[in-house]
């Protein structure tokens, strides 16, 4: 399969304290250090991490949302962060995000079908008649009625909202859509109707969906392939059978861990590795391993070096020392 | 459920209305549980579905206007809290009954000190003096394990991290030996390595101070390792009640057997999702008879006529359906 999508060493630093009383701080915060990831075409990568460790940065950057410090971000076999202006808006067709927030990422004062046409308007697509025409298919396609069309994102329950969303990103065709945390904010009863939705329509379509979460169980539905990030780099890498079945970086197993399990006699038996403490601060990383000021099983080598990111079993990256499952 | 323990609390009959110009919102209809000494008890339940309200209602904070407690009976340790004068009511809280709410920031003042927060309510409830309740503050922040506490103790809730602002939180709602303490979500704001924490934390409360615990939440997965019954509420109503492997493995009611399915699970691939249709209903407008009705895989013309009762499908297991005493057969139609 042909990857559609690839980042090589990204990096994003944003300085912080040019206000006026934090002049004199300075520092950069580290939000993503030097990531590199494939997404095969018609394949979804899940990105999970904690709040904070750059992953919605990184789906920005790969978008082209904010400029990339350096790397490159090759789609469709050109490096789009080198695009001008003019033909990067042409690219920009076949990627879309949906965001996680739906009642925020909706225009109150327009109509479901202005929202749902306006990448049409935008990129000239047809006339009026078939912009509407293609909205209400899009509506439909969603799971909404066609006589949603004329109503207000107010009128909607939050999950229909986010279905909302999901037509707006289609209505371009697009080949790529990152997905930023899209079921956080819904009630549990409406998460699987939306996690459904998006596993039909990327059969049908064959959409590339890179899909961020901070939550495991839901990635593991969805995703073909995980990449977990801490503190703005990937630490681990794999097909999602293997990542879940032998995780191999300290982080990942004990982030498995923390995961509750809706079944009472599993969740007594396990043995639950507590993380200390909290993320440190992306502003000033901890030396050698970020990851080593809350590891178990760190030694003096994990606050001098920093670990590769290389493979640890067949397709199985890791960036540890000393890692688990062997 | 409470098996065999000490009678602690008694809801029976609680109706909380709120009186809007939309019309009435009956957040709270008809709610009744028990809850013992050094007990722990899970209220799930999507958002809306009046667990919070529940909860507030017990401690008599609903703001009034617009809310009511409309009926009812809170019995904590043979005292109705609701009919206590508010001189009554506010040695309850906190004295008797502590309580953490979801987040944590906006229920600590910015401009005071964790310290002086943990401190004065120690000075009033238990009428120590100021350095002997500064020593119990400093204690307090050990045991919920916050490190350096005596140096914690002067830092500004901003200078706290999401979970040690919990932490915190947790040390003022025990600091007056409360018997119970309510948790209204209160690790839903936080990343999950820091959730398993605070869940810990609260577990190894209950067991070793007897403390009885209400837990809220919508999470299915964060209470499974440490409630010990579960009241499950659907539109201002319980639905199921039960020990929590019955509700967990042997559900007798439609929403909460579908809640069971339809979420992710990190232990299990699953091609498709069971998907509740639907979303939950407006409380000012229910559906006639059962509330699940419109979105339920199993109802037939009986749910959406007749309001099934809450009655015990199996003894010590309670469920507000018409088919709780026959739910096998209409499960296992569904799941093939």
């Amino acid at each position: 399969m042909a990857m559609l999508i690839e980042a090589r060493d990204i990096v994003k630093h944003f300085p912080v304290g040019k206000g006026l009383i934090l002049s004199r701080l300075g520092g950069t915060v580290k939000a993503v250090d030097g990531v590199s990831l494939q997404v095969e075409e018609g394949k979804t990568l899940g990105l999970v991490g904690e709040s904070g460790c750059g992953k919605s940065t990184l789906a920005r950057l790969m978008l082209r949302l904010i400029k990339a410090d350096s790397g490159e971000v090759i789609f469709e076999d050109r490096d789009i962060l080198k695009l001008p202006n003019k033909d990067m808006q042409a690219v920009r067709r076949s990627m879309q995000i949906i965001f996680q927030d739906p009642y925020a990422s909706l225009n109150p004062r327009m109509s479901v079908g202005a929202i749902v046409m306006e990448p049409m308007v935008i990129h000239g697509e047809g006339d009026k008649e078939s912009r509407r025409n293609r909205a209400i298919e899009l509506i439909s396609l969603v799971g909404l009625q066609p006589e949603h069309f004329a109503r207000y994102p107010h009128e909607f329950s939050g999950g229909q909202r986010q279905r909302i969303g999901v037509a707006r990103a289609l209505a371009l065709n697009p080949r790529l859509i990152i997905c930023d945390e899209p079921v956080s904010a819904l009630d549990v009863s409406i998460q699987a109707q939306i996690l459904n939705l998006l596993k039909e329509l990327q059969e049908d379509f064959n959409l590339t969906y890179i899909f961020i979460a901070h939550d495991l169980s839901v990635v593991r539905h969805i995703s073909d392939e995980v990449a977990v990030m801490y503190l703005g780099k990937i630490v681990e890498r794999a097909e999602h059978d293997l990542l879940y079945s032998s995780p191999k970086h300290p982080y990942t197993v004990a982030l498995m861990s923390a995961v509750p399990l809706p079944d009472p006699e599993k969740e007594r038996e396990r043995k639950r590795i507590i993380l200390e403490g909290d993320v440190p601060s992306p502003i000033d990383p901890p030396s050698g391993c970020r990851f080593h000021t809350r590891c178990w099983k760190k030694r003096d080598i994990c606050a001098e070096q920093e670990p590769p990111l290389e493979d640890k079993a067949p397709g199985h990256l890791a960036a540890c020392f000393f890692p688990e499952n062997l | 459920m409470g098996a065999n323990g000490e009678r602690l609390l008694e809801v029976r009959g609680l109706k909380t209305y709120f009186h809007t110009q939309a019309g009435v919102v009956k957040a709270v209809d008809g709610v009744s549980f028990d809850l013992d000494r050094g007990e722990a008890l899970a209220v799930v339940g999507e958002s809306g579905c009046g667990k919070s309200v529940t909860a507030l209602s017990i401690l008599n904070l609903i703001p009034d206007p617009p809310g009511k407690v409309e009926e009812g009976e809170v019995i904590f340790e043979g005292r109705n809290l609701l009919e206590l004068s508010d001189r009554e009511i506010r040695q309850v809280r906190g004295n008797h009954i502590g309580m953490i709410f979801q987040d944590p920031m906006t229920s600590l003042n910015p401009v005071f000190t964790i310290g002086n927060q943990i401190r004065e309510p120690i000075q009033i409830h238990l009428g120590l003096s100021r350095k002997e309740a500064k020593q119990r503050a400093i204690e307090l922040l050990e045991m919920v394990e916050i490190p350096q506490a005596e140096k914690r103790y002067k830092m500004y809730p901003h200078e706290f991290s999401g979970g040690m602002r919990q932490r915190a939180m947790i040390a003022m709602a025990l600091s007056c030996e409360p018997m119970m303490l309510i948790a209204d979500e209160p690790s839903t704001a936080l990343d999950v390595t820091i959730q398993a924490q605070i869940m810990e934390l609260i577990g190894r409360l209950q067991r070793e101070i007897n403390l009885a615990v209400m837990l809220i939440t919508h999470d299915l997965g964060v209470v499974a390792g440490v409630a010990e019954a579960v009241l499950v509420m659907y539109a201002g109503k319980v639905v199921e009640y039960a020990d929590i492997g019955r509700v967990y493995y042997n559900s007798r009611h439609p929403y909460a057997w579908s809640l069971m399915r339809s979420v992710p699970r990190m232990d299990e691939k699953r091609e498709r999702l069971l998907t509740i249709g639907g979303s939950p209903p407006s409380l000012i407008n229910l559906p006639p008879g059962c509330s699940f009705s419109p979105r339920c895989p199993f109802a037939e013309e009986i749910c959406s006529e007749q309001e099934p009762p809450l009655v015990e499908a199996e003894p010590g297991h309670l469920s507000a359906c018409h088919f709780a005493r026959d739910f096998e057969r209409h499960g296992k139609g569904v799941e093939d």
